[in-house]
């Protein structure tokens, strides 16, 4: 059984009208156990009445970490153009498979004006990327097919979140120059499942026999109360997705899988 | 004077701490301006930070390092790159002092490294 925790950020408590909800969820394989890997899925919700998102932050709690699995064998390079251009024509083979960490699914909304906007999908790859900033870098795609079919590329890095957090997972996600109609794309949901059976490698640099990487690494005990997680989202200053605005943060805690 | 160290580290211990970091026992052998064998005691925190000891061991005396460095890649090679200095030394390298810097890489799947290090001494 799938084990899920919906988690709905806290209502302000400062005066003023309480802030929309962010739906935030991590959850591992329905036979994860601890000390074993597992996959683990994220979900987001952002709704609609936010600015577009412009920075997501994924921290982890002790023990866990994309980077103590065997996910990630090789690392994706992009031209530096691909991620300032952030929107490309589609075209599959950019990143070495040994590459891939993660699959899933998005949806954004194209705001056309204050009235109108237009829903689409992506299908998402989370990647291991070449360094960021002196970091470990971390690159998505995501190849939209509604309304435009076009790739989209951001990056990321890992970083050191403060305490009691394991590790810290940043995506910058740029307001793209030349969106689809001329207007800025604002993200909804993210479900993204990272180190998922699918998954598949090869050995010698990508010739050799195929292997599966696992996922991610389950510590042998688990922390009180189960692991908790936290979602922290930026977003843009005005609708046109220009400008650093509000930031929201919204934890989640996964329930302990048996041992 | 100048020292350039190059270092070659085996796996001993990977051990996984309650609090979620990672220690590492390495062996293996430094050639360069200070040939000898390598010991090393690293904490990997938050899957970037890389903190211990280093303790290269010579026909004429040991040198005991602070090695400081960050992971630059998650890559089954991952890169890193950090800073070393000079904790203490004995026989030859008694009163030796100094600090440096060093590149190298590690194999994810064995946790084996290489190391590529340069900096100045005294002793």
């Amino acid at each position: 059984m799938v084990v899920a925790a919906i988690a709905l950020a806290a209502p302000c408590a400062a005066l003023g009208a309480a802030p929309a909800p962010i739906g935030f969820a991590v959850e591992f394989a329905y036979d994860a156990r601890l000390g074993h890997v597992t996959p683990m899925t994220l979900h987001v919700a952002i709704d609609p009445s936010y600015r577009p998102l412009i920075d997501f932050r994924l921290l982890t709690p002790a023990g866990i970490s994309l980077a103590d699995s065997r996910l990630g064998a090789a690392a994706c390079r992009r031209p530096q153009r691909e991620i300032t251009n952030v929107m490309s024509p589609v075209l599959h083979d950019r990143c070495p498979g040994n590459s891939l960490m993660g699959t899933g699914t998005a949806t954004a909304g194209l705001l056309l004006n204050e009235f109108q906007t237009i829903f689409g999908a992506a299908k998402i790859e989370l990647y291991t990327g070449g360094t960021v900033d002196g970091k470990p870098g971390l690159l998505v795609t995501a190849d939209t097919y509604n309304p435009a079919r076009v790739q989209l590329t951001y990056d990321g890095y890992l970083y050191v979140p403060p305490e009691p957090f394991g590790t810290g997972m940043a995506i910058r996600v740029p307001r793209i120059p030349h969106p689809p109609l001329g207007a800025p794309v604002a993200l909804s949901t993210i479900d993204l499942t990272v180190g998922a059976p699918s998954i598949t490698y090869r050995r010698n640099g990508g010739r050799g026999a195929r292997y599966r990487p696992g996922g991610i690494p389950l510590p042998a005990a688990c922390p009180a109360g189960g692991f908790r997680f936290r979602a922290i989202l930026r977003f843009a200053e005005n609708a046109e997705g220009f400008g650093v605005g509000e930031r929201r943060a919204v934890d989640s805690v996964t329930p302990c899988p048996p041992s | 004077m100048s020292v350039h160290e190059y270092v070659t580290l085996k796996l001993v211990v990977k051990r996984t701490e309650r609090n979620g970091s990672t220690k590492f026992e390495h062996t293996g052998r430094a050639t360069g301006t200070v040939a000898g064998t390598v010991r090393t005691k690293i904490t990997l925190t938050h899957s970037v930070v890389l903190r211990g000891i280093v303790t290269i061991a010579t026909s004429k005396g040991k040198l005991r390092l602070k090695v400081d460095g960050r992971a630059r890649g998650i890559q089954e090679r991952s890169p890193f790159k950090g800073e070393a200095f000079i904790l203490t030394g004995t026989g030859r390298y008694a009163k030796a002092k100094g600090k440096g810097t060093f590149t190298g890489v590690v194999n994810r799947a064995t946790w084996a490294a290489t190391i590529d290090a340069e900096g100045t001494f005294t002793y």
